[in-house]
């Protein structure tokens, strides 16, 4: 073929042109790091990438979340820790100060007095804020103070009951707070079930014991009262319906067992005509109600034969209110502790599939730097080789030997 | 007796003639377009001498043009198609870049913004979280806006220059004409002037870097110059010139038109191929559309969702959120520029976003009938209207009186990201709340529960009335009535109990579990103060894995990238193809080359042989001069 002086000079100038190219790339693709510039030296790849990125950009985002619900459950969970020590020894005074045999009215104030500081301290913790200045245990309402008391025993809970959640992984919420509602409030009084006390007027030394369920089937979430009709009888009243509950004038033993309702209760001691002791379902009260009602019966019971009775099944009652609210408090620790156990597994799941997308994306886009550096070592040798050859063909000429 | 002094000098004519040649050979050595010519010699006719004929010398036939026209037509083609790629390849990759650009791409946008929203959703009272907010909705703004408003630049560069494009053709067509003329006016059938020749070739080379063009010969010598389906651009003398006008149909683009002398002008946009207007041409309709669209559809459904969800919230402020925290660009009706003068203009309004396509549309109207057609596969709607709803989009045609032939073209999703904007500016204006709580009465002597609750009508005007489930004691055992507080108004009477069941009322729905006893209380009631509650944010972040965009397959991020992988797609196409079409240019330029390229060793040889002709030619006159002067010395 016949070739023109034109394309000689052409076609060296075009091959080092194309090694150039190919230098710059590699070079390009050296300096960032990256196998592919551009989305159109592989599409596919490259839209892969951005998925991959969207989605370790969402894993982290997550556990971002997860460390925010975690410190908000771990402030949580000192506050109910410290809960839990106050109702301990809130019960180990209440024990305390219904040792008749070992208190006197001057050992019973004084631990009065610390129940007192029991219930503030409690009282703080209820209205306590994070460091955010957010109410802890206000449910949404985390700019007002959740607890306020006219200081006569009526507490009051000025949040709501929402629960926060927070997204810790693509279909996974975790709630990070528990309102102070839950906490503090919607405990059951008595054994759960139903609650006794005795009336306030009575005049006899009649003591009704916590009593409990016996068959469940047939109880119902009524109020009842128990009243005596003689010293050795009582009748039995459903005041929710406001029907007498049959047998009428049921004979009393002291200790003995009275049946109604699925339920069975016990009186002792010696009550008298026209005392009267209630069976009521179970209401909410609040922890501070319970410690407030503990510290009024240990303070303020007139020391007479029903007064005692009355300190005897204050003491008796409070011991029971701080053991549901206890349960309680253990309910909601158990709660927070399992959510932080869902929080660390979904870590860890959130850092596995984190490590698994990341090292998928590296398999797309980064470079095999050995690779390169060797391809690059060859394009230079190969422009090298090009440009001596345009040289060396370009000095040949006949004009230089005529 | 012959006449040797005669012979040689022809010879000597002869060879000056081809030393002229190789030396006008090598002074073109660098011209481009340049062919190599050669002298073609032939012997003179003999004289008759008795019986034999003796020689008389030499004389140049013809000074040949060594082409193949054959290959000088390819390089026109393939001129024109690799001009054209290697247009669209320099818009392609910049549209690509300015997508894909790891910074300046909406994808770190997005992601920042749904960061926020989560970070909003996990201190949900902070004012930091919600500032922030706002500050990655406005960043989200500015990506979208700067995205569109770079591939508007790209748009209106494509019109610039088709502009100069086009003087450019003119300009060619021009010279053609005249050289057109030149060679009509000194050539005949035996003498071709070989450097005009070259230099329409080269212009018409020129202009195929343009536009595809195809070239008719003439008898006269003079070549016909054709555009586009066959206009004429050059015939003989005469060009005509293109120019530039608004697309009827689109008046915010140029069109291309062709003038004759008399006639006027003829749109001929949709026919020009190859060369840089068509590159230019393709680019827009091939990848910048669609480019646009998709940015904006995504921008159109992002707004949308993130609205609709935030008005089911409820604001720092105590409102309910506002359904107006993002706007976007409205979808664009263009009337045809020749539409009849009191014809209306349709309105056109996005109803439904997941079934938003990324085409264009136009409307036709004939025989009482409204064509409306989806211009990315042609596919028709057709009826006497006047509402169509058509990929979720409502056209309303009411007012618009249209005539046989009017005509409109749509572009729902184009300006979506130009004109998104957030109107939000009071970080406590994020709902991120729910509008509604619910509680439980402390006095409830059941256990009964009742679920946060979900919105399913927020426009429900008693959405945040105080209502009571209340297990009337005066009721039928296991019932409850559904009462509103404030009026006592029964709102659903005796409801029997079951452990599980949902109700719905006032816009929002419960769920109600437990077991209840008489009397006990449920509420729910407006969220007054609830600075600490975060489940609509919750729910505006989950707007990132919901599957809206695409009859409901893809995600915002999905879209985006997919807008990546289609422009990536599409220039992946052109490069390979433009390095297809640049080899075949080359190996048609080496063919040119080799047949009508100067080969400086080859011009050196002839040189050198033509030189020791002429040199021996001289010794042929110095040896009859001796030969004549030994006649004379004799006599």
């Amino acid at each position: 073929m016949r070739v023109s002086t034109t394309q000689i000079h052409n076609q060296g100038l075009q091959s080092i042109l194309d090694q150039q190219t190919k230098l710059i790339k590699t070079q390009n693709q050296l300096s960032s790091g990256e196998k592919f510039l551009a989305p159109s030296d592989n599409p596919s790849a490259a839209s892969r990438v951005l998925d991959l990125d969207e989605a370790i950009a969402r894993i982290t985002q997550h556990e971002e979340n997860a460390d925010f619900a975690t410190q908000r459950l771990g402030v949580e969970e000192s506050s109910l820790a410290s809960i839990e020590n106050i109702l301990q020894r809130s019960r180990e005074l209440a024990l305390q100060a219904g040792n008749t045999a070992t208190q006197t009215s001057v050992t019973r104030q004084a631990i009065a007095g610390e129940l007192k500081e029991n219930l503030d301290q409690l009282f703080d913790i209820a209205n306590s804020k994070d460091a955010n200045g957010e109410y802890l245990f206000a449910g949404f309402q985390s700019s007002s103070q959740p607890f306020t008391t006219d200081g006569l025993g009526n507490f009051t809970y000025n949040g709501d009951q929402g629960q926060i959640a927070l997204q810790i992984g693509s279909t996974r919420q975790v709630v990070a707070n528990d309102s102070g509602a839950d906490v503090f409030q919607l405990i059951r009084n008595g054994n759960g079930s139903f609650s006794v006390d005795a009336n306030s007027a009575n005049t006899g030394n009649g003591i009704i014991s916590t009593g409990s369920v016996q068959n469940p089937a047939s109880f119902q979430a009524q109020d009842f009262t128990i009243t005596f009709t003689s010293a050795t009888t009582y009748d039995v009243f459903n005041v929710t319906t406001g029907l007498p509950v049959p047998p009428a004038a049921r004979p009393y033993t002291d200790g003995g067992a009275i049946n109604f309702n699925g339920i069975e209760v016990e009186i002792s001691g010696a009550p008298v005509t026209g005392d009267v002791f209630t069976v009521n379902a179970s209401r909410n009260q609040d922890m501070f109600t319970t410690l407030y009602d503990l510290i009024d019966t240990i303070e303020n019971s007139p020391d007479n034969l029903a007064g005692n009775a009355q300190f005897a099944q204050g003491i008796a009652n409070a011991l029971n209110n701080i053991d549901r609210s206890m349960d309680n408090v253990i309910d909601v620790r158990t709660s927070v502790g399992g959510r932080m156990n869902s929080i660390d597994s979904q870590a860890d799941d959130n850092a596995a599939r984190k490590l698994q997308y990341q090292s998928i994306r590296s398999q797309i886009k980064d470079l095999d730097f050995a690779e390169a550096i060797s391809k690059m070592t060859f394009e230079s040798t190969a422009l090298q080789v090009a440009q001596q050859t345009f040289a060396r063909v370009q000095n040949l000429s006949l004009f230089n030997v005529i | 007796m012959a006449d040797i002094l005669r012979t040689s000098s022809s010879g000597l004519l002869a060879y000056q003639t081809a030393l002229a040649t190789t030396s006008h050979n090598i002074a073109n050595v660098g011209t481009e377009g340049y062919s190599r010519q050669r002298v073609e010699l032939e012997a003179r006719p003999p004289n008759a001498f008795g019986a034999t004929n003796i020689g008389q010398g030499v004389s140049v036939s013809d000074i040949n043009r060594l082409i193949d026209s054959f290959v000088i037509g390819n390089i026109r083609d393939f001129t024109a198609s690799s001009s054209r790629l290697s247009m669209f390849e320099t818009f392609a990759s910049r549209t690509e870049n300015l997508i894909a650009d790891s910074q300046g791409s909406l994808m770190p946008a997005l992601e920042g913004f749904f960061s926020a929203l989560d970070d909003v959703a996990n201190d949900p009272a902070a004012n930091a979280p919600r500032v922030a907010l706002l500050g990655a909705v406005e960043n989200l703004e500015q990506r979208f806006n700067s995205l569109a408003t770079e591939m508007q630049k790209l748009e209106q560069e494509v019109d610039e220059r088709l502009l100069f494009e086009v003087g450019d053709i003119n300009a060619l067509a021009q010279e053609i004409a005249q050289v057109n003329e030149d060679i009509h006016r000194v050539s005949s059938v035996d003498n071709q002037p070989a450097d005009l020749l070259d230099k329409r070739d080269q212009l018409l080379k020129q202009l195929s870097e343009k536009v595809s063009v195809s070239v008719v010969e003439q008898n006269d010598g003079t070549l016909n110059v054709l555009v586009g389906s066959g206009q004429l651009l050059v015939t003989g003398s005469l060009a005509m010139s293109l120019v530039t006008q608004p697309d009827a149909i689109q008046p915010d683009r140029l069109a291309i038109a062709i003038q004759g002398t008399t006639t006027s002008p003829v749109v001929i946009t949709n026919n020009l191929t190859g060369g840089t207007v068509g590159g230019l041409l393709d680019y827009r309709n091939n990848m910048l559309d669609s480019a646009q669209n998709r940015l904006g559809r995504t921008a159109i459904a992002l707004a949308d969702a993130f609205n609709s969800q935030h008005a089911e919230g409820y604001d720092l402020n105590g409102n309910l959120g506002t359904a107006n925290f993002l706007t976007v660009g409205a979808p664009q009706v263009l009337p045809n520029a020749n539409n009849n003068v009191a014809t209306g203009v349709p309105v056109v309004t996005v109803a439904d976003v997941t079934a938003l396509t990324v085409s264009d549309y136009s409307v036709s109207f004939a025989a009482g009938n409204y064509s409306i057609t989806r211009l990315s596969d042609n596919s028709t709607v057709t009826g006497p209207g006047p509402l169509f709803n058509v990929d979720g989009l409502d056209f309303d045609f009411t007012t618009v009186g249209a005539v046989a032939g009017d005509s409109f073209y749509i572009r729902p999703t184009r300006f979506g990201a130009l004109g998104f904007q957030s109107q939000v500016t009071d970080p406590a204006a994020i709902a991120a709340a729910s509008p509604i709580r619910t509680s439980t009465a402390v006095a409830n002597i059941g256990d009964s529960q009742v679920s946060a609750g979900t919105i399913v009508d927020v426009t429900d005007v008693n959405l945040l009335a105080t209502v009571d489930i209340y297990f009337d004691p005066t009721n039928p055992a296991g019932t409850f009535d559904v009462v509103d507080r404030a009026t006592s108004a029964v709102l659903q009477n005796d409801v029997a109990y079951t452990n599980g069941m949902t109700i719905t009322q006032n816009g929002w729905q419960v769920q109600l579990t437990g077991i209840p006893e008489v009397g006990d209380v449920l509420t729910v009631e407006q969220n007054i103060g609830a600075a600490t509650d975060n489940r609509n944010a919750l729910l505006l972040s989950d707007l990132r894995n919901q599957q809206i965009l695409d009859n409901s397959t893809s995600t915002f991020e999905q879209s985006y990238s997919a807008l990546t992988a289609e422009v990536g797609v599409v220039t992946q196409q052109v490069k390979m193809n433009l390095e297809v079409e640049q080899s075949l240019l080359q190996a048609s330029v080496q063919e040119r080359e080799s047949v009508s390229g100067v080969n400086l060793d080859e011009e050196a040889a002839d040189l050198i042989r033509f030189q020791q002709a002429y040199q021996a030619l001289s010794r042929v006159i110095q040896t009859s001069q001796s030969i004549f002067q030994s006649l004379l010395d004799a006599t």
